[in-house]
């Protein structure tokens, strides 16, 4: 629920931001008219790709975690385009009464709609959007503790066991930003949250994290962000 | 400009709420085994006694206890446990009720991670002192909805 909150109120920040350039157009219609076609049409066509900046910063900093993502997207028409996340997650994770490490790749496949209107040469985007995800990841139960009412006896510490062809699929809505920050090289920020759709526990088991979604709360649910750079091969204008 | 700003903002705000996730743990956990006490001589009476009671090698866990109906903890790590029971202010007075099972650990959820239960139930006690006789209710203990086992005393 914690997370719904946040991330609503991400959207409506970024929604806020819209509309506040939005007020900066020229307020004379006859303006408006002449030169609306110009104001708004980026015309640049090409397939956009980069990676995402935060996986590999916490791959460096933390032991437990090992990531990466490549994004990508191709521009349909001014508004709309096919966006897509390809990557793969290793992460240990400290459970209260167990660490187990998952590792994987996920696959991401949607849109984006954007919102913001451009000036100019301007190319930047406001965008909300949806994805398909799925993941492929075996996980493994390295050491649990039994869960149990007071310590007059030790609880038993054991090793667990490994967990392979694991996978699942969930749909996520995203909201993000780009910003062209020199001719055809943009730097982009995205948040997503998502909800599971179906996944193949184990016996005896259950799957709280996977890769791409991160961990899954009691009720399905995740959230993810990334900190993109993406460069543009410019195939054609229109 | 103002998207550039936003650009740096939400990052660090996200990232900050995100950390802020918690689940606890709620759920039933490892079982204890449930002992009732009843009245030798109307079987179908609960009968309350004051019992302090310890298991081998450990500390007092009950000093005094005046109840029909005792929670006792089982070792996770052993198949057995032998607990003391001895009436409060009467010397003399030690039974011993010994207690074999297997454990077999199950899944509960990603806050309270495994739990124990217990199969292959068998009792005994010493019947030497206070204690008449013993009635084994339960082969399993998976939960604690019931008795697992009854003392006529």
């Amino acid at each position: 629920m914690l997370k719904f909150i946040i991330s609503s109120l991400i959207v409506f920040t970024s929604l806020t931001c819209t509309s506040q350039i939005k007020t900066l157009e020229p307020k004379d219609d006859t303006i408006k008219k002449d030169s609306i076609k110009t104001f708004y049409n980026p015309k640049t066509y090409g397939l956009r790709i980069g990676a995402d900046l935060t996986k590999p910063a916490i791959s460096f900093i933390e032991d437990d975690y090992n990531g990466l993502e490549i994004v990508t997207d191709w521009r349909i028409n001014t508004r709309l385009f096919a966006a897509g996340e390809i990557g793969y997650t290793k992460n240990t994770n400290n459970e209260d009464y167990f660490t187990h490490t998952a590792r994987g790749t996920y696959l991401k496949v949607g849109i984006n709609y954007n919102l913001y209107t451009n000036w100019l040469e301007m190319d930047n985007e406001t965008f909300l959007g949806m994805r398909y995800g799925t993941s492929f990841f075996n996980n493994e139960i390295n050491q649990y503790e039994i869960a149990q009412y007071g310590d007059y006896f030790d609880p038993k510490k054991t090793t667990g066991t490994k967990y392979t062809n694991l996978n699942s699929h969930w749909l996520e809505v995203v909201a993000g930003l780009k910003v062209e920050t020199f001719k055809n090289l943009f730097l982009g920020f995205m948040i997503s949250v998502s909800k599971l759709i179906t996944t193949n526990h184990p016996n005896n088991f259950k799957n709280t994290y996977s890769p791409g979604m991160g961990e899954i709360s009691k009720n399905g649910t995740g959230a993810n962000f990334n900190y993109t750079i993406s460069y543009r091969i410019p195939l054609y204008k229109k | 400009m103002k998207t550039r700003k936003i650009l740096v903002w939400i990052p660090i705000l996200f990232t900050t709420l995100y950390s802020c996730q918690d689940e606890f743990c709620v759920d039933a956990t490892t079982p204890e085994l449930i002992i009732r006490f009843y009245d030798k001589e109307n079987i179908n009476n609960p009968k309350s006694i004051s019992l302090i009671v310890w298991a081998n090698e450990k500390d007092t866990l009950y000093e005094g206890i005046n109840t029909d109906s005792l929670a006792v903890p089982l070792d996770t790590k052993n198949t057995s446990v032998t607990y003391h029971f001895s009436i409060l202010d009467r010397l003399n007075s030690k039974e011993e009720i010994r207690i074999e099972y297997t454990t077999e650990d199950i899944f509960v959820s990603k806050a309270c991670g495994f739990k124990s239960v217990f199969n292959n139930l068998n009792i005994n006690t010493t019947n030497l002192n206070w204690i008449d006789s013993h009635t084994k209710v339960a082969t399993k203990i998976i939960n604690e909805n019931e008795a697992h086992v009854k003392i006529y005393h």
